[in-house]
C-alpha cells in the first residue's frame, strides 16, 4: 500500500492518492491534502464544500451530486472548479477523505 | 494438445479464449511482428522509460509466445527456441503488469509498426484472457461492475439524474431568455437519443449544459433517456465481451424504446469506439439505425449554417488533443478541427497530430486502474510536452477520460491551462437569436 | 535431375502445401469479420495499406530509424534475387556475364546487410530483451544462403549446395519467425481494412506533423 507523506505525516492512500481508511481524516489532513494538490490554502468556501461531501457521504456512502453541493452550500457551479482545481471528484472529494469513485474520475 | 492438459481449470479456460478466437484476423496478427524493436519510439510508454518491455513488440509477444507455446508445431516441440513460454506465474505477471498496466490500446504503433501488426487487438485479446483469469485491476472491474449492476458506471440514482438535469435545465432558460428551451427527458419519437458519460451529470455538468444549449440553437429535436444514457464501455477496455456487448445492447434498445432515428453518442472517445464500431461485431449485424458522435453532429450544424459562431468569443490560443479511440480508430478526425478553427479566434494544432497524435496517457482503462497511477502521470509527460509547446491556454479534446488525464497533468506539469469539451467552446461562441443583416 | 535437385523440389512442394494451409486459415475471414457500417472504403484503406503507408515518410519506424530501414530494404531484396538466381541455376539458364558480376556486388551488400541487422540484434540490449534463438538463426539461414548463391555465381560447383540450403530455407519458413513472408500481405490488408472501413486510411495529405 502506497503511503503518502505531508509535512512528516504519514497516510495509506491508493494509487491515486485517496485515503485508504476514510475514519483517520481530519481537518489536518484536509488541510494537508488541500496543500499537497494545488488547492491552497483552505477559506471558509473550501470548508463549506468539504464538510458538505463528507457529511454527505456518511449517510449515503456516496459522493454527492455537485449539483447538490451547489444547492447546499449556495456557490456556483464555475467557483467551485475554481475553488478545487482539480475538480470536485479528484480534488474535494479526496479532500474530504472519501474513497475513489468509479467511472471516468 | 502439449502442455495443455497440466494446467489448472482458469488457465486452460484463458488458452481457450485464445483457441477460440484463432481466426484468420487473429491468426495473421499472432503470426507477423519480427521482433525488429523499431516500434519501441512510437509508444509513449517507451520514449518516457527507455525500458524494453514497454516495446509495442515486446507486448505482442506477451500473447504471441503463448500462441506459439500451446498452437504452433515448433513452439510445441521445442519452446526455447521460439521463444515460446508456459502459461506460468511469472508469464501471467508479466502480462499483466505490461499489457494492463503498460499499454493504453492507443494504436499508434501499428500505424508505424515495420509490419503492420494491429498491436491494441492482440493487447486486448490478451486482457481477454487475463480476464478469465480473475486478474482485470480492481478499480477497472468495479467500474464495470457498477456499470452492469447499476445502470451507468457512477452508481447515480435515477432520482438523482433528473434532478440535476431539471437543474441545467433551468439554468440554460435563464441563459439563453427563453422559457421554452428544454433538456427533454425520456421523450418518445425524437430525433437523436443522446447519451452522458455519468461523471458530467455527477460532476462536471457544464458540458450537458452546452450540448443543450447548441440543440437548442440548432433547434434540435432530442432527448435523453433517464434509464439507460451511459455512453461508457468499461468492458470494451477489460476484453469482457459479454459484458460489453450487454451494455451496449442496452442503449440500443433504448433507441428502439424510445422510437429514436440515430444515436446520438457524447464526447467520449473509448464509448464512441465501443458502440458504433465494436458493439456490430458483438451483435453480429450492423444497427438499424446511424450512430454517431455529437462532435459530427456539431461540424454538420456549422457546416450548414444551422447554428452561427463567433470566433472572438474565444479569443485565447485554443488547441486540440485527438483521443485516440475517437480519432485514430474512430475516424472522426476532421470535424473537430473544422469546428474549432470557426469557434476559436487563434487555434492551433499540436504536433503531432491526428493519427499521429500521442495518447494522453489516461486511455486502456488507466484512469481506474490506481495501481498504475505513477506510470500513467509519468508517461503523459509526452503529452504535457506538446500542449506546452503550443502555447496554448486552453486544451479542447471531445473524450471526459482524456479530459481527467489532462486535468491531473495540467496540475502535475504546470501547464496553467483550461481543459474543455469541444461542445463547451462551441457553445460559448454560439450566436443565439435572429440573424442581422 | 541430381538428389539436391530432388531434394529443392521436395522441399518446395512441402513449403507450398503449408503455406497454402496456412493462407487458408488466415486470409477468407477478411470478408466477415467486422459488420458494422463503414465510414470509408475498407478496401481504398487496404490498398492504402500495401502502397502509402508503406513510405518512409509516413513510417516512423522508417522516419527515425533510415538507417535500419534501408539496411532492411536491401537485405530483403537481396532475398528476391536470390531466390530468382536459384530458379535460373536450378535451370541451368544463363545470363549474360555481366549480371552475374553485377548480383555478386549486389549479394555481397545485401548479406553485409543481413550481418549488419544481426549484429544490431546482438549488441542491443533492447532488442536481446524480446529475441528468441529463432530470430538469430533465421537470420543466419537467409544471410548464409544469399552468401551461397553469392558464392555459386563465382563457382557453380556449388550449385548442390545452393539447392540444399534453400531446401533447408523453403523447409524453415513456415515454422518459425520466417513465417511473416506469410504474413505480411495479409497482416497489412487486415490493417488496412480495418482503418479503411473507420475512414482512418487512406490519410489525406494533411499537415499532420507541422511544428
Ligand atoms: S497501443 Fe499505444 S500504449 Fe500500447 S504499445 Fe502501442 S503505442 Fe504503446
Ligand atoms: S515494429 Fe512491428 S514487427 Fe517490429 S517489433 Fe514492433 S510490432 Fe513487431
Amino acid at each position: 500500500m502506497p503511503k503518502l507523506e505531508i509535512d512528516g505525516r504519514e497516510f495509506e492512500v491508493d494509487g491515486d492518492g485517496f485515503l485508504q481508511e476514510p475514519d483517520v481524516w481530519n481537518e489536518d489532513v484536509a488541510r494537508l491534502f488541500a496543500a499537497g494538490d494545488g488547492t491552497g490554502e483552505m477559506t471558509e468556501k473550501h470548508w463549506a464544500v468539504v464538510r458538505y461531501i463528507r457529511e454527505y457521504w456518511k449517510e449515503n456512502d456516496m459522493a454527492p451530486m455537485v449539483r447538490k453541493v451547489c444547492q447546499s452550500t449556495g456557490l456556483r457551479l464555475r467557483e467551485i472548479y475554481q475553488l478545487f482545481p482539480m475538480g470536485p471528484a479528484k480534488g474535494a472529494c479526496k479532500i474530504a477523505g472519501l474513497p475513489k469513485p468509479d467511472g471516468c474520475v | 494438445m502439449a502442455g495443455i492438459k497440466m494446467l489448472s481449470p482458469d488457465r486452460k479456460r484463458a488458452l481457450r479464449v485464445l483457441e477460440n478466437r484463432l481466426g484468420g484476423r487473429l491468426l495473421t496478427h499472432l503470426n507477423s511482428c519480427v521482433h525488429c524493436g523499431l516500434c519501441g519510439k512510437s509508444c509513449h510508454y517507451y520514449l518516457k522509460y527507455g525500458d524494453p518491455r514497454f516495446i509495442p513488440g515486446n507486448k505482442v509477444d506477451q500473447i504471441s509466445r503463448l500462441y506459439r507455446r500451446y498452437f504452433s508445431p515448433l513452439g510445441r516441440i521445442l519452446p526455447a527456441w521460439v521463444g515460446a513460454r508456459d502459461l506460468d506465474e511469472e508469464t501471467i505477471e508479466e502480462m499483466v503488469d505490461v499489457l494492463f498496466g503498460g499499454c493504453t490500446m492507443c494504436g499508434r504503433c501499428s500505424v508505424h509498426c515495420s509490419i503492420g501488426v494491429d498491436v491494441p487487438f492482440l493487447v486486448r485479446t490478451a486482457r481477454t484472457m487475463l480476464m478469465e483469469l480473475g486478474l482485470v485491476p480492481k478499480g477497472l472491474q468495479s467500474t464495470i461492475d457498477t456499470s452492469v449492476n447499476t445502470g451507468n458506471n457512477m452508481a447515480i440514482p435515477q432520482k438523482e439524474l433528473v434532478d440535476t438535469l431539471e437543474w441545467l435545465e433551468e439554468d440554460l432558460r435563464m441563459e439563453v431568455g427563453d422559457e421554452s428551451a428544454a433538456i427533454p427527458l425520456d421523450k418518445a419519437g425524437q430525433r437523436l437519443l443522446y447519451t452522458l458519460n455519468p461523471r458530467e451529470p455527477k460532476f462536471f455538468p457544464l458540458s450537458i449544459s452546452a450540448v443543450a444549449k447548441i440543440m437548442y440553437a440548432a433547434g434540435e429535436s432530442w432527448t435523453i433517456s433517464t434509464h439507460c444514457y451511459d455512453v461508457t464501455n468499461y468492458a470494451f477496455l477489460s476484453g469482457d465481451d459479454e459484458a460489453a456487448r450487454g451494455l451496449a445492447g442496452r442503449l440500443c434498445d433504448e433507441v428502439m424504446k424510445l422510437k429514436a432515428e440515430q444515436l446520438l453518442l457524447a464526447e467520449c472517445g473509448h464509448g464512441f469506439r465501443a458502440i458504433r464500431w465494436e458493439g456490430p461485431t458483438w451483435f453480429g449485424k450492423a444497427y438499424p439505425y446511424p450512430v454517431l458522435s455529437v462532435v459530427e453532429l456539431i461540424a454538420e450544424y456549422v457546416r450548414s449554417g444551422l447554428i452561427r459562431l463567433d470566433p472572438s468569443l474565444n479569443a485565447e490560443r485554443v488547441t486540440l488533443h485527438d483521443p485516440c479511440n475517437l480519432v485514430r480508430a474512430g475516424g472522426v478526425i476532421e470535424e473537430q478541427r473544422y469546428v474549432l478553427a470557426r469557434a476559436a479566434s487563434d487555434f492551433v494544432e499540436m504536433s503531432p497530430n491526428r493519427v499521429d497524435n500521442y495518447c494522453c496517457g489516461g486511455g486502456g482503462g488507466q484512469l481506474s486502474m490506481g495501481e498504475y497511477r505513477d506510470r500513467r502521470i509519468e508517461a503523459g509527460e509526452i503529452k504535457a510536452d506538446q500542449i506546452r509547446r503550443t502555447g496554448a491556454r486552453m486544451v479542447a479534446t471531445p473524450c471526459h477520460n482524456c479530459i481527467d488525464q489532462l486535468m491531473e497533468l495540467n496540475q502535475v506539469y504546470e501547464l496553467n491551462v483550461e481543459i474543455k469539451t469541444v461542445a463547451e467552446i462551441v457553445a460559448d461562441a454560439l450566436v443565439l437569436g435572429k440573424q442581422e443583416n | 535431375m541430381t538428389i539436391p535437385h530432388w531434394f529443392l523440389v521436395a522441399g518446395l512442394a512441402i513449403f507450398t502445401i503449408l503455406t497454402a494451409g496456412m493462407l487458408r486459415k488466415a486470409v477468407p475471414a477478411w470478408r466477415s469479420y467486422d459488420p458494422s457500417r463503414p465510414k470509408g472504403k475498407p478496401v481504398s484503406g487496404a490498398i492504402y495499406s500495401l502502397t502509402g503507408a508503406m513510405l518512409p515518410w509516413k513510417k516512423e519506424s522508417a522516419r527515425l530509424y533510415p538507417a535500419s530501414y534501408i539496411i532492411g530494404v536491401l537485405y530483403h531484396t537481396g532475398t528476391f534475387i536470390a531466390f530468382a538466381w536459384v530458379a535460373l541455376l536450378a535451370f541451368n539458364i544463363g545470363l549474360p556475364e555481366v549480371l552475374d558480376s553485377v548480383s555478386v556486388l549486389f549479394l555481397a551488400v545485401t548479406a553485409g546487410c543481413g550481418v549488419a541487422l544481426l549484429a544490431k540484434r546482438i549488441a542491443s540490449s533492447d532488442l536481446r530483451y524480446f529475441s528468441s534463438p529463432d530470430d538469430y538463426f533465421s537470420n543466419l539461414l537467409v544471410t548464409g544462403w544469399q552468401g551461397v548463391t553469392l558464392l555459386t555465381l563465382l563457382n557453380r560447383d556449388m550449385l548442390s549446395a545452393l539447392l540444399v540450403c534453400t531446401g533447408v530455407l523453403l523447409l524453415y519458413i513456415p515454422f518459425g519467425k520466417l513465417r511473416h513472408a506469410i504474413y505480411l500481405i495479409p497482416a497489412r490488408v487486415y490493417l488496412g481494412l480495418f482503418y479503411g472501413r473507420r475512414g482512418v486510411w487512406p490519410a489525406k495529405d494533411r499537415q499532420s506533423w507541422q511544428a
